[in-house]
């Protein structure tokens, strides 16, 4: 249960934070041989890249877990609940099967590059196989992701659900806190000095 | 006509409020789905969008993203605000011009338009209240200024518009330099309008200053410095040819963990993984968008929609002012529904040639776009930058829209300047810096 | 003629090369003959510059069949082709005039082995195009000797191969993004790079590097690529009419690749470039220095295919 829910709540952010690590971390080693051994290696900017495109693809499920897609919402807001969560469901009804589509057609893929063209990536020699499964992965997780969503607004069909502005309205106070974070640390130094 | 068919199909679907990465998905499909060969398979689509993630300068959009998130918690814009209130706090709406050169200068630390508002904002509002000025006056500046965020370089929405068209970002970059500058000033002009039409508690902000003066300037310099440093080691880093914009993305990720570990101390290894996540949060809407854009742009270009545009815009104008104009308005009243980052990377790479035609450069045209897109975070009804004032300030995000308007219309004047002339855009391009 | 009978075609045709690089000319020179020899029977859909992608994705979207016809540099499709990387043998054209090598890549023994590598791989090569035109180092640094070389960083393409000619040199190969390269150049990030004229002076290279460093390293070619299965379901007069219209294509463009090339020379130099020239002994040298290159190539494609190449060259 406990490894459902955390599933559930991390598994593709898990995922990005430890891709977006990687990348800041092999990229600064990048730099650091380029100009402390005078030697460029020709991997870490691959690397980087296929990390990169890694958590593009994963980004799909962890966006959809969090209703964060980028979305023009005004027009939706402005019908009745019952209107506007019909047209919810039936987007993620569509949806769905873009996914569905898309992950079928990405094992195609996957499946063309490993038996057919055989393709290695040019400077780590990593077959691209390997790569492209970060579509197959994404989109399966997109579509898990989606039907949580539809279930979600089966469920909850009745309720007004959160409007754009509403949505905005969040991400708005989160950047605040951030930024709040550093008034009160401030507050805290000031307090400090004081003393 | 089938191009026409998957712009109707896009529409619709943004209307009923289809996130937009799954209306380009489901309207790219729409020929196939059709019986025809016209466009892409959905195996090119995503081999498309496959290559359209796999970029280098791409890379620079998560990273600035942290080093954002890393910065906002730094207390920088407080240090920066302290030297600017050092300098110009005596003379008439000194102090809200202190905020705008702030947001100016925190914009070449930060990539994004509301990162710099929430971080100027959350300190300058409630220090311009304390002072006697007035709340929504105050969020509806911040609101504004925030926009230089993305204009002075590093900015974020420069590396979508060098993606979408293949254009430099260290050219952008320093394209953004003094179009920052210009509408800088546009706002202040306003600022000192107003607060000379109003008038100031004079009296409570000599005391305020008297006691940021008695630190004396080396106090205030020595604190600011590490901050300072922050946009001379990103951008001279670039400009001074030792690392790409992406690799300077990552060395102000680093920077910015040093300073705020171990100068300012602000933060602890603890705090670590949470701004790993909040950058998480911030970037990852953007980029499957940005990913798949170039998997639709594909199917656009298969269907020749860029060639009857462009043959339809070449043939009905000739004129590269009345166009830019167009585009401007056309950018100017998207800004007002939705964060135009994602209209900039599918509809750059079908504009660019054909202004390139009428003779407009792609730097001064990315500047344009950018500056746009800047403006569009401000407007009403809907503007991250104006939900972030307004949070800020415990508004509702209509009434700092209100007080936000003359400031936006000091915005798009100076918005039309840049447009018309392109030097602002060019000189330092052409300087060779 | 011989087309009434058969039903109207199109295929679609994306071709890496910039816009009026040789590689494009050759593109529209193709669409043009095939249009003539069929009588507008066969249509190619034509997409030059880069714009369905750039090399690696124009191949990988070809082999997948959705794209029919690919005309790209050969640097990338080493990694679907790994015998393409015979290429990549620094300087092995140098002392061959474009006759000789025309023969050796397209009408040889060591045609038919590459042949058989490509068919491996599900395409075919139709045609090379070159001139005995070179991939030509830019630089800031001027370069007299082998042992200048030592230090310099250069941005090259991302391959093993071009990297392991370069550090054997003594340089710092750095990859970078294309688009990032007139900036990095300005600004010092690397100081030199390679590319062919045509592209060093649309790219305008001539503003921010000095020297023309003329190594001769890499052999600046356009392969002719397309779906293997694809060409031969078309039916034998379709197949026909485009080894026809390739080889049409590759008689009217390469004769002028001698004639662009000093063309887009003389506008870098007019530009500022000073053009270095070097002698045999300079050459000896590279060759000397790159000889793990060579050891390293064989190892990976096999000798046969090298010898093969060389005796091709040699006239045997
Ligand atoms: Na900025
Ligand atoms: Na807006």
């Amino acid at each position: 249960m406990k490894v459902l829910k955390w599933l559930d709540e991390s598994l593709e952010e898990s995922i990005m934070v430890v891709l977006l690590v990687a990348i800041s971390a092999v990229m600064l080693a990048q730099i650091f041989a380029r100009y402390v051994f005078n030697s460029s290696m020709s991997w870490p900017e691959e690397f980087c890249r296929y990390c990169y495109v890694w958590s593009v693809f994963i980004s799909l499920g962890y966006t959809i877990r969090r209703g964060s897609m980028l979305r023009v919402g005004i027009v939706m807001d402005m019908l009745p609940a019952a209107i506007s969560n019909s047209v919810k469901i039936l987007c993620d009804a569509v949806m769905l099967a873009l996914f569905a589509v898309f992950f079928r057609h990405s094992l195609l893929v996957v499946d063309n590059i490993k038996n057919v063209t055989g393709e290695i990536s040019s400077a780590m020699q990593i077959p691209m196989w390997i790569m492209y499964m970060c579509a197959v992965i994404g989109f399966a997780l997109a579509a898990v992701r989606t039907v949580q969503s539809l279930v979600n607004g089966v469920r909850h069909f009745k309720d007004k659900g959160e409007t754009t502005i509403e949505a905005t309205i969040k991400e708005a106070r989160a950047e605040v806190e951030l930024a709040a974070q550093d008034n009160k640390n401030y507050g805290a130094a000031v307090r400090e000095e004081r003393e | 006509m089938m191009s026409a068919l998957i712009f109707i199909v896009f529409a619709a679907a943004l209307v009923l409020g289809m996130p937009i990465a799954m209306s380009m998905v489901l309207s790219t499909v729409i020929p196939r789905l059709l019986g025809t060969t016209m466009g892409s398979s959905v195996n090119q689509l995503i081999t498309n969008s496959f290559s359209g993630a796999d970029t280098t300068p791409i890379i620079a959009v998560p990273l600035f993203i942290l080093a954002g998130v890393i910065m906002a918690e730094g207390g920088i814009s407080r240090k920066l605000f302290n030297v600017f209130a050092y300098f110009v706090g005596g003379f008439t709406g000194g102090l809200p011009c202190a905020v705008i050169l702030t947001c100016l200068f925190y914009g070449a630390i930060s990539g994004s338009g509301p990162a710099t508002t929430a971080a100027v904002g959350a300190m300058a509002i409630p220090f311009l209240v304390e002072l006697g000025y007035d709340k929504t006056f105050s969020a509806g500046m911040v609101a504004t200024a925030g926009g230089l965020g993305v204009i002075i370089p590093p900015s974020i929405p420069f590396v979508l518009y060098s993606l979408a068209t293949g254009v430099s970002t260290s050219a952008l970059f320093l394209g953004g330099v003094l179009p920052g500058f210009a509408i800088g000033l546009a706002l202040m002009a306003y600022a000192v309008y107003y607060c000379g039409r109003r008038g100031e508690d004079r009296k409570k902000i000599n005391f305020k200053l008297a006691e940021l003066r008695g630190q004396g300037f080396w106090k205030l310099a020595k604190d600011s410095f590490p901050a300072l440093m922050s946009p001379i080691i990103v951008l001279g880093g670039i400009y001074g040819g030792v690392v790409t914009p992406t690799e300077a993305a990552c060395i102000s990720v680093f920077y910015s963990l040093i300073v705020s570990l171990f100068v300012y101390k602000t933060i602890t290894f603890s705090s670590i993984l949470p701004f790993l996540k909040g950058a998480v949060k911030t970037y990852a809407p953007l980029c499957f968008v940005l990913a798949f854009a170039i998997a639709f742009g594909r199917v656009l270009t298969l269907l020749k929609a860029p060639a009857i545009v462009s043959d339809f815009v070449l043939g009905n104008f000739s004129s590269a002012g009345t166009v830019m104009f167009i585009i401007v308005i056309v950018f100017l009243l998207m800004g007002m529904v939705m964060d135009t980052g994602p209209a900039i990377v599918i509809l750059a790479p079908i504009l660019l040639p054909i202004v390139k035609t009428l003779g407009i450069h792609p730097v001064h045209f990315g500047v344009v776009m950018v500056c746009c897109l800047s403006i569009g975070l401000a407007t009403p009804p809907f503007g991250l930058d104006l939900f972030v004032a307004g949070t800020l300030a415990d508004t509702p995000p209509m009434t700092v829209a209100k007080k936000a308007m003359p400031f936006i219309i000091a915005f798009a004047i100076a918005l039309f300047g840049i447009t018309y002339v392109p030097w602002l855009s060019l000189a330092l391009l052409q300087r060779g810096f | 003629g011989a087309y009434d009978d058969l039903k109207p075609e199109t295929l679609r045709y994306g071709n890496g090369a910039a816009l009026g690089a040789a590689g494009d000319l050759w593109g529209i020179a193709f669409c043009k003959q095939v249009e003539k020899i069929t009588g507008g029977k066969l249509k190619i859909d034509y997409f030059g510059n880069s714009q369905l992608g750039v090399d690696s994705e124009l191949q990988t979207q070809m082999l997948a069949g959705d794209i029919d016809i690919v005309s790209c540099q050969p640097g990338q499709t080493t990694t679907i082709v790994p015998a393409v990387a015979v290429y990549d043998l620094p300087l092995v054209f140098a002392k061959y005039d474009a006759k000789t090598i025309d023969r050796a890549l397209n009408a040889s023994e060591f045609t038919k082995l590459m042949d058989k590598k490509y068919a491996a791989s599900r395409m075919i090569c139709l045609g090379v195009l070159q001139g005995a035109t070179y991939r030509v180092m830019t630089s800031n640094k001027k370069i007299d000797k082998v042992g200048d070389f030592k230090g310099i960083k250069i941005r090259t393409m991302n391959s093993p191969n071009h990297l392991a000619f370069w550090k054997g040199l003594g340089a710092n190969p750095t990859p970078l993004p294309f688009t990032e390269l007139y900036m990095s150049l300005q600004q010092g990030v690397v100081q030199a790079q390679e590319n062919a004229n045509d592209t060093n002076l649309s790219s305008n290279f001539q503003e921010v590097q000095k020297y023309l460093v003329n190594v001769k390293q890499l052999l600046y070619m356009n392969q002719f690529l397309m779906n293997r299965k694809k060409f031969e379901s078309l039916a034998p007069a379709y197949q026909k009419a485009i080894r026809d219209a390739v080889k049409a294509a590759t008689e009217e463009i390469a004769p002028s690749l001698a004639k662009i090339d000093s063309e887009c020379r003389d506008k870098l130099v007019k530009g500022g470039m000073t053009n270095l020239t070097y002698n045999n002994a300079f050459y000896d040298d590279v060759i000397k220095a790159s000889q793990p290159v060579y050891a390293k190539i064989s190892g990976d494609i096999g000798k046969d295919v090298v010898d093969a190449l060389i005796k091709a060259l040699e006239g045997k």
